[in-house]
């Protein structure tokens, strides 16, 4: 429209056909206005023809039409696409040969609306073709128009239908996606209540169970407390029993005893004497030259030559007794005691108080063979 | 052509971008698509009568896509939002349906 030359260019082909199209105008027109509308299309179409070659012409003809349109109801209820005004539904028998010939009709229109955009001048070259078909009896089928409405072409009505096709589109797969998505929302009330009652059983039981499986997990987690509390207790044992017969090095305060034999000779009793002295005055891990004193040690040989459990030992004996410094020490002293018998024996000796001894010296237990611990006693 | 082109890039754009729909306009999308179809079939009978006009296409696909919502959106307030949108989808199917035997009677003569 902007280019008047243009546009008065692409109208000279269009008058011809025109005039041959406005002798075929009436029958269009009588489809179009399905019973006897004759004076109000016709004046539609009278502007067409009069004024043919208007761009805003074909914008206009929808209003000419709805205003012919109230001659007959149905139509006028028809906004979209302005089927309304044909409306072959109400008269099908009428209405198919004569929207055979005024399909032509209105396709000039078409075709001129393209030529007006004025996008490309040669696109109205097939026109008078498809005016010499249509003039050669043969009737123009829904497929051709179909066709040629197919074809690619950038006119602003292409491009608007491209436009809103793609966003209807858009929208159809979103509200697909949508529905498929959230199936809970197209569902009845009756079932709506019963995926409520199944839900609500299925939570109750759920929290059953993970009560169960909680309690379980405390019994276990006290269980496991009680089991290293008994572990514990086992390890305090086992330690004390490795230090009492002799299998675990100890430290701890004590007292150390030297005989000597500038005199005499000490007996094996005397030190067995010594030992037991020891033993009731508390002492808890003993240690002779260098040999772990235990249950099971006994003095054998001759005097001067003392054997324990089968190893001879030399002077000066050095006892190591781990205990109570001060009570051992004042056990050995009491008179007639075991002090006094290494002196009856012609030996001395002398004890010294230490706050920390090591005795290191430890003694390999055979397993028993014989006697196995009773079982415990349940309850 | 272009038409049919964009109805598939809208396809398209619509599996690859997956957006979800608002919760506020989820009761309205349903029908405005249904109100979209039914314009989109009196577009394409109006071409094959001949008679398709670019702007009344435009005008009657918005006002129908937003009358329809608006339809619906009147029934919510006033409490019958459902029975509303079960008669828009019945008006709109009935006029695609008339708009669909009017196509099929230029495309088949039958």
């Amino acid at each position: 429209m902007t280019t008047p030359d243009r546009r008065g260019d692409a109208r000279e082909p269009d008058d011809t056909p025109v005039t041959e199209d406005d002798v075929e105008a009436p029958p269009d027109l009588d489809g179009a206005g399905g019973q006897g509308g004759t004076p109000g299309p016709d004046a539609a179409e009278a502007h067409d023809a009069s004024d043919p070659h208007d761009a805003p012409d074909l914008d206009d003809a929808p209003e000419h039409r709805d205003t012919a349109g109230p001659d007959e109801a149905p139509g006028a209820d028809d906004a979209p696409g302005r089927g309304g005004p044909a409306e072959p539904d109400e008269v099908p028998e009428h209405g198919d040969p004569v929207e055979a010939h005024e399909a032509p009709g209105h396709d000039r229109p078409g075709e001129r609306d393209d030529a007006a955009d004025a996008e490309h001048a040669p696109g109205h070259v097939p026109e008078p073709d498809e005016t010499l078909t249509s003039d050669g009896g043969h009737q123009p089928s829904g497929w051709r128009v179909l066709a040629r409405a197919l074809r690619p072409r950038a006119t602003r009505a292409q491009l608007l239908a491209g436009v809103l096709c793609a966003a209807l589109g858009f929208a159809l797969v979103v509200q697909v996606r949508q529905t498929s998505d959230a199936d809970l929302a197209g569902l009845r009330q009756a079932d709506l209540v019963r995926i409520l009652d199944e839900t609500t059983t299925r939570g109750e039981a759920l929290a059953r169970e993970a009560a169960d499986l909680q309690r379980e997990r405390d019994e276990l987690i006290s269980g496991s407390d009680r089991r290293q509390a008994a572990l514990d207790a086992l390890q305090r044992a086992a330690e004390t029993q490795g230090i009492l017969t002799g299998r675990l090095p100890a430290q701890g305060p004590g007292i150390v005893v030297t005989l000597t034999e500038p005199d005499g000779a000490i007996t094996p009793v005397t030190m067995l004497n010594l030992l037991e002295e020891l033993r009731n005055a508390g002492a808890e891990a003993i240690e002779l030259n260098g040999q772990r004193i235990t249950a099971s040690s006994a003095f054998t040989g001759t005097p001067g030559a003392v054997e324990v459990d089968g190893t001879a030992l030399s002077a000066p004996y050095r006892w190591t007794a781990i205990g109570d410094p001060d009570t051992m020490a004042t056990a050995l002293q009491i008179p007639g005691g075991a002090m006094t018998a290494v002196r009856s024996n012609g030996g001395q000796g002398t004890i010294d108080r230490q706050d920390v001894l090591e005795i290191t010296a430890l003694r390999a237990l055979p397993d028993p063979v014989y006697a196995t611990p009773v079982p415990p006693q349940e309850g | 052509m272009i038409a049919v082109i964009g109805l598939v890039v809208g396809v398209v754009a619509g599996l690859l971008l997956q957006p979800t729909v608002p919760v506020e306009l989820q009761p309205y999308l349903p029908i405005a698509v249904v109100a979209a179809l039914d314009a989109l079939f009196g577009g394409l009978r109006a071409m094959l009568d001949g008679i398709f006009d670019d702007r009344v296409f435009l005008t009657s696909f918005l006002s129908n896509v937003v009358v329809a919502a608006l339809i619906v959106f009147l029934g919510d307030q006033l409490g019958v939002g459902s029975q509303l949108s079960t008669a828009v989808v019945v008006v709109l199917g009935i006029r695609i349906f008339s708009n669909a035997a009017s196509i099929r009677r230029h495309l088949f003569r039958a």
